[in-house]
């Protein structure tokens, strides 16, 4: 090694939050209660979500049924997901993917020039009909900010005077 | 955090699978919830629920079938699913055609018969909408719909 520098310690910067990182965790708390939101009335009333899944007329009545039981479950684990440290990437993930999910789902109700209740908040009264177009833009705003609000990792530092790990031996 | 520099999967790899990971578990109790809430909140079907106003369930539809006269029973589904099979006796109501689906029905029809409209399912919103109109252009409020369209009508 001939007195070659290595570095042995990575540690990770301790720091205060700033101001940055206080509005990502805030936007991730809003958009973990607009998920749990969207979640309690679906899950409190299946046969209502059930519904409002058959208006897009994509699915049987069972997949209706599973998908009822399901989506809210998931919506609520990626809401709590999204609030702690360890699960943070895995419920960006979901809340991500779900979003997306429902994005293809109301572009094809909008393409099919169908006048449904998209039932995103569980089922509305008799008749109730959603904005398609205003609802997918709901749902491209949260996506926006599901992005830019990702926990950044404190980022690793070495000790001074060491060269950085890509330059290891053996790295 | 110790790091030899020489072995181990690489700090990218390694947050990669672990997201992984935690996705399938946050899917796994997802799934565990779901299947919770299916066995201890069996909700009934749709059409179990309290008939809305202006609605009439399948089974009393059955009743007024065997009535004399029985009712007039429009069919607002699509013609291929009107023609594969619908309500004894229905006229199909064209979803897109209104002047011709009323035609045909004033044809029918004569002042105080009992009209029934019906779509594919609980949330067809078309038989609804279709009643009301009729009821207007016909003055007869006492034109209703079948709450849960033809599903309801093959699981009566």
């Amino acid at each position: 090694m001939g007195g070659m520098a290595v570095p042995l310690i990575v540690l990770p910067r301790r720091h205060s939050p700033t101001g940055p990182e206080i509005i990502r965790a805030t936007v991730r708390f809003v958009l973990a209660v607009v998920f749990l939101f969207a979640a309690v009335p679906k899950l409190m009333d299946p046969a209502g979500f059930v519904t409002a899944i058959e208006g897009f007329r994509l699915v049987p009545r069972s997949v209706a049924w599973v998908a009822a039981f399901w989506v809210p479950w998931l919506e609520i684990v990626a809401a709590i997901g999204l609030l702690l440290i360890p699960t943070e990437r895995a419920a960006r993930l979901l809340y991500g993917s779900l979003l997306v999910f429902f994005l293809v789902i109301l572009a094809s109700a909008a393409a099919r020039g169908l006048d449904v209740d998209c039932g995103c908040f569980g089922a509305g009264p008799e008749g109730t009909t959603s904005s398609i177009p205003g609802t997918m833009l709901r749902n491209i705003v949260l996506l926006i900010a599901l992005v830019l609000s990702a926990r950044r990792p404190p980022p690793l530092t070495t000790h001074p005077g060491t060269p950085p790990l890509a330059a290891a031996p053996g790295s | 955090m110790v790091r030899s520099g020489s072995h181990g999967l690489r700090p990218h790899s390694l947050s990669t699978v672990s997201t992984l990971r935690s996705f399938a578990i946050l899917i796994g109790i997802a799934t565990v919830g779901a299947a919770l809430t299916a066995w201890l909140h069996p909700e009934p079907p749709p059409w179990e629920r309290p008939v809305p106003d202006g609605a009439i369930s399948a089974a009393t539809l059955a009743g007024w079938l065997s009535a004399d006269p029985p009712p007039l029973v429009l069919d607002a589904r699509p013609a291929t699913e009107f023609n594969a099979g619908s309500v004894p006796g229905a006229i199909h109501f064209p979803e897109d055609d209104y002047e011709t689906g009323l035609m045909r029905l004033i044809e029918a029809w004569s002042p105080g018969r009992r009209v029934v409209v019906f779509c594919g399912a609980q949330s067809c919103e078309l038989s609804r909408h279709l009643a009301l109109r009729l009821q207007g252009d016909l003055g007869d409020p006492g034109i209703v719909y079948l709450d849960g369209g033809w599903e309801a009508w093959l699981s009566h």
